[in-house]
């Protein structure tokens, strides 16, 4: 069985819950107890991510959430239209900031890398998309 | 997310619902109010927490240094397992003491 | 409030022996120390700080640990294991562990846990998860004689149910456990292993690597530990500018030099922070 849902919500923190709901009530038939809750933390790790830095000194914009679920395999789609992310020259970290008032990061992505199978990004003029991969198991 | 506070001869902190990246700063600074309020040895009770990302994380550390630094301890009960799982990945049972249940917690401070 | 002092001994088989000097240099000061806590090599002067010894009595005790014959039958054993000769498994060591548990007797005898004047804890392995074991009670002979199981070369040791070896496997500097313990001031003395510019045999190639791996979980995880401590944490780190075989016993006079040195340099940083009220 299949299903699948759409939600656009402004890059909030306010809007964290409600993206977690949503690929709950997505994915209830498909995932339970913890790779559901992997797929959930995966989610709110990156959408943190990009509303506390992807819109940085800009306005406000969207994030776009889309939830696949296939036979195998659940997608989630995750799509901003603000700076891209470079993997490859990530934001230098404020070394006077201590541990815990670091901004989300390197251990929010450690969980995303853990929690899913595969994390494909590309990011173009119609937007930054992040795409996940949970196996159904 | 919700923080019930049960007084005793070591107060137990109860977290309900959920810490991201919202709510992790109203925990920092509700334990941190607690522990400064006279309180340095403190319980968490995270039976009632759903959900946790790595923001809970870095809330319960900025409360652990507190609460040593303040000459107590901050010690963590009952975690459900996947936020368990995430405690364990980032090496948190290492550096705080974490206990099945509430009394085995509390009963860790007649050491 | 008083603060805290605990004192952490890391891995590095001879080279603990520097924690003597710091144990000179402390005692000299007339600081007094809170809680022991020591993994492989380090767990030996771990505990004797923690059993309240002097100095004197933990040098002679464990100088001799360190003669070669502690390894005896190393290369032998190790060819015919290699060959497929001998059989080998997780359970076996290159070397017999007879001279070393004899010496670990002759140093500790019937002493356990509840001999020491302060707490003790000592970091062994758990030899099929790899997970750290935290002992703070047992007799100090069998635990000891645990973390420092060097894998492969001692066999590893059996306690209650599970299979131990060598501390340094999971945690080379246990800081963690003084953190979770209780301590304040922290002070923790590591050793960085030798590394090679040149290598002319496998087992050379092997024993790099084996270093590098080491030095590199050494470094990460007292980067976490430092962040993750709400007070002071004191590397104490000594520095050897000529090469150190691993049983070279001759050197111990040296290796305690260079301990009570690098120690020298932290104790006026370390006397104030103890005269600071918490």
């Amino acid at each position: 069985m299949t299903q699948s849902s759409q939600i656009t919500l402004s890059a909030e923190l306010e809007s964290l819950p409600k993206f977690r709901e949503q690929v709950k009530s997505t994915c209830r038939d498909a995932l339970t107890g913890e790779a559901l809750y992997d797929l959930q933390l995966a989610v709110d790790e990156l959408c943190t991510n990009i509303i506390m830095h992807g819109y940085k000194d800009m306005d406000p914009g969207s994030v776009v959430l889309n939830v696949d679920v296939e036979k195998e395999r659940v997608v989630v789609e995750i799509t901003d239209f603000g700076h891209a992310f470079e993997p490859a020259e990530p934001p230098a970290p404020d070394p006077l900031a201590s541990v815990e008032e670091r901004e989300v990061g390197g251990l929010g992505l450690f969980f995303v890398h853990m929690s899913v199978d595969d994390i494909q990004y590309e990011s173009a003029a119609t937007g930054n998309v992040t795409r996940i991969i949970k196996r159904i198991r | 997310m919700e923080i019930t506070i049960t007084p005793g001869k070591i107060d137990v902190l109860a977290v309900s619902g959920t810490i991201d990246a919202l709510t992790a700063a109203e925990i920092t600074a509700s334990f941190n109010k607690h522990i400064h309020d006279g309180h340095p040895d403190v319980v968490a009770d995270f039976s009632n927490v759903e959900f946790m990302s790595s923001a809970g994380l870095r809330a319960i550390l900025a409360s652990v240094k507190e609460a040593r630094a303040a000459g107590g301890d901050f010690r963590l009960a009952c975690p459900q397992p996947a936020i368990d799982k995430l405690l364990k990945m980032a090496g948190f049972h290492n550096i705080v003491k974490i206990f099945p249940t509430v009394q085995d917690a509390l009963a860790s401070f007649g050491d | 409030m008083k603060k805290r002092l605990s004192i952490v001994i890391g891995s590095g088989s001879i080279l603990c022996a520097a924690s003597l000097g710091l144990m000179r240099a402390l005692k000299r000061e007339g600081i007094q120390v809170d809680m022991s806590v020591g993994c492989s090599g380090g767990s030996l002067y771990a505990a004797s700080i923690a059993l309240g010894w002097d100095t004197e009595t933990a040098q002679s005790l464990t100088v001799d640990l360190y003669k070669t014959d502690i390894v005896e039958g190393y290369t032998h054993n190790l060819r015919a294991a290699m060959a497929g000769e001998a059989r080998f498994t997780e359970a076996s060591g290159l070397v017999d562990d007879k001279v070393m548990l004899d010496r670990l007797a002759a140093a500790f005898g019937e002493k356990t846990f509840d001999d020491t004047i302060m707490p003790l804890y000592v970091v062994v392995t758990e030899l099929y998860s790899g997970e750290a074991v935290v002992f703070s009670s047992g007799k100090i002979v069998d635990v000891t004689r645990a973390s420092s199981a060097i894998p492969m070369v001692f066999p590893p040791v059996k306690i209650g149910d599970k299979l131990l070896v060598d501390g340094a496997v999971s945690n080379p500097l246990p800081i963690d456990v003084a953190i979770k313990e209780g301590s304040d001031v922290i002070l923790a003395m590591g050793f960085e292993l030798p590394t090679r510019k040149r290598m002319n045999s496998y087992a050379a190639v092997t024993s790099h690597f084996n270093n590098l791996y080491m030095n590199n979980i050494l470094k990460s995880s007292f980067a976490f530990y430092n962040a993750a401590h709400h007070a002071e944490l004191i590397p104490v780190l000594p520095a050897f500018d000529r090469p150190i075989g691993g049983f070279d016993h001759h050197q111990l006079p040296y290796i305690i030099e260079q301990g009570e040195r690098a120690a020298a340099e932290q104790i006026p940083y370390l006397k104030r922070l103890l005269a600071e009220s918490s």
